[in-house]
């Protein structure tokens, strides 16, 4: 039993990309801004995922901001990636097909060198294209231990949006 | 407050130059990942590269460097002003890039579905083709 499980393991199909997107949306009254990051690695492979997002890919229309972003804040030369890395838990008997199914997925958050246990919502449909990939949630900056200078914190909000959108193919 | 615009080409001198890719590989395989991040994130690295494909969206176009390594993806990342210039190189057109390094991430665990080292560039800019 055992074997066969292994041999099942072994021949699972792996999607992967290195040119998944990642948006996060800062919103406040003063100040509204938004990120966009277009080489996040992922992979898929049964009820499984994995994401690596290197931090210093986001591109910001400002690029001050960017550099405050990278350096100050994120602190990106010594946390350059943020990761995540988790399992489908719902619904439960989840079968990868082509309709967009909403699924839960239970997992580790690592960003800015902080582990954080979440569950993220979002939808996996397998398209002609490949697997497609969306989460929409929402961080909250002090739980990463990322803070914000208190002359800024009118303008960047504590409660980051993440954007998540990734097509990936088969291994 | 934040006035400037953004610098979506890299351009000047490299803060480090790769003659061929298998320094860069090399560099990376060799040192753990915190050494290498604090010496290439951020900076400007020059090397010499080999294109193995390209993909382009609304946001900008990439480069994906023949590392000659299975274990190794190496990625180059365009503003999308030059998707065009990015996107008629060929496979195995011989490149020079000067891009900001994002970093390496290596695999963690053996049951990683991410079994590959990753390098991946952004704001790069295209220096010499062949």
């Amino acid at each position: 039993m055992a074997l066969i499980f292994a041999i099942g393991q072994s021949f699972a199909q792996v999607f992967k990309t290195s040119t998944g997107e990642v948006s996060f949306i800062s919103k406040t009254d003063f100040e509204s801004f938004e990120a966009v990051n277009n080489q996040v690695t992922a992979a898929y492979s049964l009820k499984k995922l994995q994401f690596r997002v290197p931090i210093n890919a986001f591109i910001f229309e400002k690029k001050l901001m960017q550099t405050h972003f990278q350096e100050n804040y994120m602190e990106s030369s010594k946390f350059p990636n943020a990761s995540f890395k988790g399992s489908i838990i719902s619904p439960e008997d989840f079968k990868i097909s082509s309709k967009e199914q909403p699924v839960t997925v239970k997992g580790t958050l690592n960003i800015h060198g902080v582990d954080k246990e979440s569950e993220i919502v979002g939808t996996i449909q397998n398209t002609p294209d490949g697997v497609v990939l969306k989460a929409n949630f929402t961080i909250i900056l002090s739980d990463y231990q990322i803070g914000v200078p208190s002359n800024l914190t009118a303008k960047i909000s504590q409660n980051i949006d993440i954007k998540v959108n990734a097509l990936l193919l088969s291994k | 407050m934040y006035q400037n615009p953004t610098e979506l080409v890299t351009s000047g001198e490299p803060d480090i130059k790769y003659n061929t890719i298998n320094e860069l590989v090399d560099k990376g395989n060799s040192e753990i990942d915190s050494v290498f991040n604090a010496n290439h994130v951020g900076k400007k690295i020059q090397f010499h590269a080999m294109v193995e494909s390209t993909t382009s969206n609304e946001s900008g176009s990439t480069i994906f460097v023949n590392s000659g390594s299975e274990n190794t993806i190496i990625t180059a990342a365009f503003d999308a002003s030059l998707s065009n210039e990015v996107l008629d190189l060929k496979p195995s057109t011989e490149i020079d890039l000067l891009c900001v390094c994002n970093g390496i991430a290596k695999p963690e665990d053996p049951d990683d579905l991410l079994s590959e080292t990753t390098i991946s560039f952004n704001r790069c800019s295209i220096i010499n083709k062949n």
